[in-house]
């Protein structure tokens, strides 16, 4: 076949790219589309964050059982108000201390989980010990269980350690949840044995060996599950509802209203100073977290 | 693992068993002495404004009262102002008083016969009036006017400073007024509105809600707060604030740990240090709702000198209004509600209340939370400690609230006394929660002073005994003209006879509902309990014809309507009434209330009787309002009123229902607290404090006689009744026929509707979807029978 | 040695509370008479554990697969473009958003009078060769569980792509690249060695999907209640009913069964990747 094959060399080479690139746009088209659609329902937030409450109830009367016909959503609102932020972020303080709050519970979850859950996913990973299969198979169950049928015997514990409405009843649950040494242990998997064994044969310490060869084989994994564990405690509703009593301690998750379509406005702007802080941090977080990760590889 | 691993994994184990097992703690010693307060007796009149004066003595207040002035010996001078009269003035709005009597009046005018007023009052921008009144009683028309003060802004606080200079703050700014020539300059602006004005040293002390502000009068400058001072505020100005300065402070006796956690560690000393530098420093005082405070000027730290929780402070309903210090170490706070105490140290107290008994209840209830104020004021060993499940702003849903409590339940630490409303309390009792009552209420049934009738129509069905009891009840009640519904039995004749009212009134609105829900609410009560057969489960023929009823009713109400008049309709009712943020109980008074402002197109009424005083003025104001609408018509043989029944008969609607729990850790305390629940004393005293507070109609016999007694003058003092409008109607009282009535209405009454059930809450769902077309009544029925099918196989 | 601290804690937090339910399941909640298997009985022979277990699992039949399904595409496509970083992050979004928020805007979207519905009619009503669209309750029939699993395609996708993302590019690089100088195409490259470099994530990722499965039950809930449409009645309105009902014995026998069941299935599962 090959001798019927006349185009010079530059053209196939040319094909071959412009396919390439065809290809690469068409993946780029999908997925754009794809991250379009999966957020286009919440356009409707922002514009959401900005009306009256008038104009939303009239939107949404058919929705509140008052009325005929469909319910309407101006994705730009026809007389935008700033009342809820106002209300928010002036005449509500508490605003402020349940979003430090957030910030502190989160990022004391985080930490807790790097420091204590990394070793545990890399001991899974790199030693064979017996009942190890048994073990991560409780430990993938205890993941999957769900909270409401913890939410009573963790409470006893925690009353008994004396942490019930304490930040601590919500963090050290969180802190050593298995969900994260599941996904971390993922990432490490795809060490070779014989690596360690030559390590252990040339006098590394098991702690040189987590650290240079462990840690950054892993780091794919650690940033996912850092990632994911962010978006998970960033929303926790759940556990702080149930073992703070004090509403002062709450992150700012228990702090949206009760779903009333009367406040809708007022959540839609909650969500909004919940998701611009998030965002930032995702994007903050994700850098300084690729950066560290590539910093310990530079290391070995 | 190696073997190392299993050791330290035993010891582990070994250390965590350790820490589970619990601290256990010596009994501790606990020391005598704290604040306790007493009410003090207010001269006549209704009081919500006090000036405290350096001497001891005060002045007070009110909307519906003069200029009076208490002094130290407590002797009472009425100011005349009976020039107010003369004045066209609609309503008093402040007052600013100088410890030399100085005095600053604002009013709101009286817009009736000033049709420019008026526009303004419609915008929303009411002009008030000003007068000044010097210490020699000359009184003159005060304007303010000048740089930095906006025509029409409206100052809310007046105060004298100790050298006479006038003060007075707006929505968002403090100003300085000269009293004489009326020239206003602006001091600085407030981020929140100004709650409370005190004066010392030369500065200017101003407290909204987040932070105080320091101004120094004589160099005219604003000077740097104190952050421990703003924390504190922002953290606890929610329920109100007041401020007073002293420098004698040396009888005012500290709590033990006292410093607010928010001050630094080392800061216990530091108000001494402060005091020591300054020679003399002021100390500042504050009253808020978790108790009463001070901070030293220049210090770093506020103490507590007294807990909310243990005094008049705590009460959530009422906002404290002014506070005085007085020489001796003692306070004296005057809060709304026409309600003073005094605060004084008793050292035959013990410092914090040794017991504490648990009262939980799943929303805020402030009869119990009164209940509970007076049983720590007879028990002042005692710390009640009432907890609600739902309060505020947040996502805690009814669900999420019994779970916490269920989870307490399961670990054993449940509350003394739980109020059931919206709970299962048949769940509750038949899994041994609850206690039963029979022995604790046999005493009050066999000497006739409960209504026997309501008590045992809270006997459960399963295991025969009463485990929880309603303190009030609601009657259902329609009003109307008597043709419609007198003699009416059933829902059947609700129907029939709002036919007959749409064939005579072809237009307009029958029944005051704006939305399908509306007629649920109003008819679901005195049908639901009809419902349930007698092994427990649905009776879905009963449930049809209901749904075939409420859609009937429905379709008349609608019939006098085209959609856009409905709609319009709608819009302008909607002020009235908010269907999301509706709940429940709210709905007979919102019932009435929106009688009275829409009875031009309403003619027949269902609702509920919920208090005995403004219930039964109600409906005698509605008459008067009708015969005000249409002054040519003799209503007032026309309209009358009855009891109404729908499925049920002679339903009642329980509130505030009380069990004990079995569990408690104080039973004999809880029991006791039941007793008081019960007494006359505390039935009565809620009408005394909060005559407006529609909480339901007594199951005490006497309490409920007492209070309709017209000859009982204690009651008759708090009988007006004032709509927001401000005109004053005349009182109606119940003549003997009416009271008889009511007796036997309460007598015959046996059949319990307790709202918040699941069945009401899926009846409901789907009642909506059946009225709007979605379903026909016999679907709706089916589909709330799979439903009510799924939870009785749980 | 490395285990032992995060051990520790799961001791203390998961597995000792996981006991005391475990415990409790023999007993009688409320005043702790001893019941032996009376429990476990209660749940086989309780209509609506029947009726939560077959709907739980079609909703696991349908979500999982497809959100699996879905998202591997995505992070295929993905996992080469320069955009990957804000795609991956807008797809996230949804994650961020306070679940209150997000069942408010379903409601406003999927009600009977709802958004959707309104353009839907607009729509079939400006085209007339369209057949007539009359409005769908969609919360109120067997659409439910179809909203539903969409509702969690919708919210899980960024999630899964991320995890998968993790997955592919542990995968060596250089093999794929020699491969593909070999002239391997697309599929062949996907058969014979992204799915078997793959085969681990599959495990976790399977397994996380359940994981949100079970975790989206507040959404669930908020939308439509507690006594939901019968096919989105899943086992965790079984679970919080019971748990309302103070009927904690039979929760905890339900729990223990189902954590067996899963301890099974995941055992088996990382024998057949490993």
């Amino acid at each position: 076949m090959g001798n019927r094959l006349t185009a010079p060399a530059w053209a196939v080479r040319e094909y071959g790219k412009w396919r390439k690139r065809r290809r690469a746009w068409l993946a780029a088209f999908i997925c754009t589309v794809a991250a379009v659609l999966i957020c286009a329902p919440l356009l409707m937030i922002p514009g959401g964050s900005l009306m009256d409450n008038a104009e939303m109830k009239r939107m949404l009367s058919p929705i509140l059982g008052e009325g005929k016909g469909f319910a309407v959503w101006h994705l730009i609102p026809l007389y935008p108000t700033i009342s809820h932020f106002y209300r928010l972020l002036i005449e509500s303080p508490a605003f402020y201390r349940l979003f430090w709050n957030t910030v502190g519970m989160t990022a004391a979850i985080l930490l807790g989980q790097l420091a204590v859950g990394l070793p545990s996913a890399w001991a899974f990973a790199a030693f064979r010990f017996r009942g190890r299969n048994f073990l991560f198979g409780l430990y993938v169950v205890l993941m999957l269980l769900p909270f409401q049928v913890m939410l009573l015997p963790q409470y006893i514990v925690l009353q008994k350690l004396g942490l019930y409405n304490h930040p601590a009843a919500v963090i050290l649950p969180a802190v050593f949840s298995t969900f994260p040494v599941f996904i971390m242990y993922r990432g490490f998997t795809r060490i070779d044995t014989e690596i360690l064994e030559a390590a252990r044969l040339d006098g590394a310490g098991e702690w040189q060996i987590y650290f240079y060869i462990g840690l950054p084989l892993g780091k794919m994994g650690i940033q996912a599950a850092m990632v994911l564990s962010f978006l998970e405690y960033w929303n926790l509703v759940e556990q702080p509802m149930a073992f703070l009593e004090e509403q002062a301690k709450w992150p700012l998750s228990l702090y949206l209203p009760q779903i009333t379509i009367g406040q809708a406005g007022f959540a839609f702007a909650v969500a909004v100073m919940v998701l611009i802080p998030a965002l930032f941090v995702f994007a903050l977080g994700q850098d300084a977290l690729e950066e560290g990760i590539a910093y310990i590889g530079v290391k070995t | 693992m190696s073997g190392r691993g299993r050791v330290l994994f035993f010891i582990l184990i070994c250390v965590m068993f350790a820490a589970l097992s619990g601290c256990g703690g010596g009994e501790e010693e606990i020391p005598m002495g704290r604040y306790a307060d007493r009410e003090v007796k207010l001269p006549p009149g209704v009081f919500d404004y006090m000036h405290p004066c350096p001497d001891g003595s005060y002045y007070l207040y009110g909307l519906d009262a003069n200029l009076t002035c208490v002094d130290a010996q407590g002797e009472i001078e009425e100011k005349d102002r009976s020039w107010e009269k003369n004045a066209n003035i609609r309503d008093k709005h402040v007052v600013g008083v100088s410890d030399d009597g100085a005095c600053v009046f604002g009013y709101a005018p009286n817009f009736w016969n000033d049709e420019e007023l008026e526009e303004l009052w419609i915008k929303g921008d009411t002009r008030y009036l000003y007068y000044y009144v010097d210490a020699k009683g000359e009184r003159h028309a005060l304007e303010p006017h000048g740089e930095g003060y906006r025509k029409g802004t409206n100052l809310h606080i007046f105060a004298f400073s100790p050298e006479g200079g006038l003060y007075a703050a707006s929505e968002n700014g403090m100003y300085r007024i000269d009293a004489e020539s009326g020239v206003t300059e602006s001091l600085f602006a407030t981020s929140g509105q100004v709650k409370s004005v005190v004066f010392a040293d030369g500065l200017l002390l101003a407290a909204d809600s987040e932070k105080v502000y320091f101004y120094d009068m004589a160099r005219e400058e604003l000077l740097g707060g104190s952050t421990v001072l703003d924390e504190f505020i922002a953290s606890h100005a929610a329920g109100g604030i007041v401020m007073a300065v002293s420098d004698e402070e040396s009888n005012v006796k500290l709590m033990e740990d006292a410093a607010e956690s928010d001050g630094t560690d080392d800061a216990k000393g530091d108000s001494a240090d402060a005091a020591d530098e300054k020679g003399n420093a002021q100390v500042l005082y504050m009253a808020c709702r978790t108790g009463l405070y001070r901070f030293v000027l220049g210090g770093s730290v506020i103490e507590q000198i007294a807990d909310g929780q243990m005094t008049a402070l705590g009460d959530t309903q009422r906002t404290p209004l002014a506070l005085q210090v007085s020489g001796s170490g003692e306070f004296r706070i005057l809060f709304s509600g026409n309600f003073m105490v005094e605060m004084y140290y008793d050292e035959t107290l013990p410092a914090r209340p040794s017991r504490e008994l648990t009262v939980y209840s799943l929303e805020e209830n402030g009869w119990i939370r009164y209940a509970g104020q007076l049983f720590q004021k007879e028990h002042p060993d005692v710390l009640v400690r009432y907890e609600t499940g739902m309060d505020g702003d947040n996502a805690v849903s009814k669900e999420d609230a019994l779970k916490n409590l269920n989870t307490r339940l399961l670990a054993g630490e449940a509350p003394d006394v739980i109020v059931m409303d919206h709970m299962d309390i048949e769940r509750y009792a038949g899994k041994g929660v609850l206690r039963e009552l029979d022995g604790i209420l046999q005493p009050y049934l066999d000497d006739g002073i409960l209504y026997r009738n309501i008590v045992e129509g809270m006997r459960m069905t399963d295991k025969e005994k009463i485990y929880s009891v309603p303190m009030m009840v609601y009657l259902p009640l329609w009003l109307g003209e008597a043709m419609y519904l007198e003699g009416e039995q059933s829902l059947e004749d609700v129907v029939a006879g709002m036919e007959l009212a749409r064939q005579k009134h072809p237009e307009g609105a029958i029944l005051y509902t704006l939305y399908p829900k509306d007629i649920l609410l109003q008819t679901m009560p005195v049908c639901l309990p009809a419902w349930t057969k007698e092994n427990g489960s649905l009776d879905v023929e009963k449930l049809t014809a209901y749904y075939q009823a409420v859609s009937r009713m429905w379709e008349i109400d609608s019939a006098g309507f085209d959609a856009a008049g409905r709609e319009a309709w709608q819009k302008n009712n909607m002020e009235w009434y908010a269907p999301t943020d509706m709940d429940m109980a709210d709905i007979g008074f919102n019932y009435q209330y929106g009688a009275q402002q829409n009875f031009g197109e309403t003619w027949l009424q269902l609702g509920f009787l919920m208090t005995p005083q403004v219930g039964m003025t109600g409906i005698h104001v509605s008459k008067a309002n009708m015969a005000a609408d249409w002054q040519q018509k003799e209503l007032d043989d026309v309209v009358t009123y009855g009891a109404y029944a729908g499925q049920a008969d002679n339903v009642y609607w329980a509130r505030s229902i009380v069990g004990l729990c079995e569990q408690a850790k104080e039973p004999a305390l809880a029991e006791e607290y039941m007793h008081l629940l019960l007494s006359d004393q505390m039935m009565r005293k809620w009408w005394l404090d909060k005559p407006r507070n529609h909480s339901g109609l007594t199951i005490r016999k006497d309490s409920l006689g007492d209070i309709l007694d017209i000859d009982n003058i204690e009651f008759g003092q708090t009988m007006g009744f004032r709509d927001p409008t401000g005109v004053n109607y005349p009182d109606f009282w119940p003549t003997e026929e009416e009271k008889q009535w009511l007796y036997q209405m309460m007598e015959d009454a046996d059949c319990c509707y307790r709202p918040g059930t699941m069945l009401e809450e899926c009846a409901m769902e789907t009642g909506v979807r059946v009225l709007e077309g979605e379903l026909a009544p016999e679907e709706g029925a089916k589909e709330v029978e799979r439903k009510m099918a799924i939870a009785m196989e749980e | 040695m490395f285990l032992l601290p995060g051990f520790s804690g799961v001791m203390i937090f998961y597995l000792l509370p996981f006991f005391e339910v475990a415990r409790r399941s023999f007993y009688q909640s409320g005043n702790g008479v001893f019941t032996g298997t009376d429990n476990y009985r209660a749940v086989f022979e309780n209509g609506a554990f029947l009726l939560a277990v077959r709907n739980t699992l079609l909703y696991m039949a349908a979500g999982v697969p497809l959100l699996m399904g879905i998202s591997l595409f995505l992070s295929l496509l993905l996992r080469n473009l320069v955009l990957r970083r804000k795609l991956v992050s807008a797809m996230l979004l949804p994650m961020a958003v306070p679940a209150a928020v997000m069942v408010l805007t379903l409601q406003i979207l999927i009600d009977r009078q709802g958004v959707i519905n309104g353009v839907l009619t607009h729509v079939s009503e400006k085209i007339t060769a369209l057949p007539d669209f009359s409005a769908i309750d969609y919360l109120n029939t067997e659409w439910a569980l179809v909203v539903v699993v969409c509702s969690f395609l919708w919210k899980n996708t960024g999630y899964m792509v991320i995890l998968w993302l993790a997955g592919l590019a542990a995968l060596p690089k250089e093999v794929e690249e020699a491969a593909q100088v070999d002239g391997a195409n697309r599929w062949q490259s996907w058969r014979y060695i992204i799915r078997p470099g793959l085969s681990g994530s599959f495990f976790t990722i399977g397994m996380l999907s359940v994981l949100q499965i079970f975790k989206s039950y507040r959404e669930v809930w908020m939308v439509a209640g507690s006594y939901p449409q019968a096919h989105i009645y899943f086992l965790q309105h079984l679970l919080q009913n019971w748990y309302l009902k103070l009927e904690f014995d039979r929760m905890a026998a339900l729990t223990v069964i189902l954590s067996l069941v899963l301890l099974v299935v995941c055992l088996s599962l990382q024998k057949r990747t490993d």
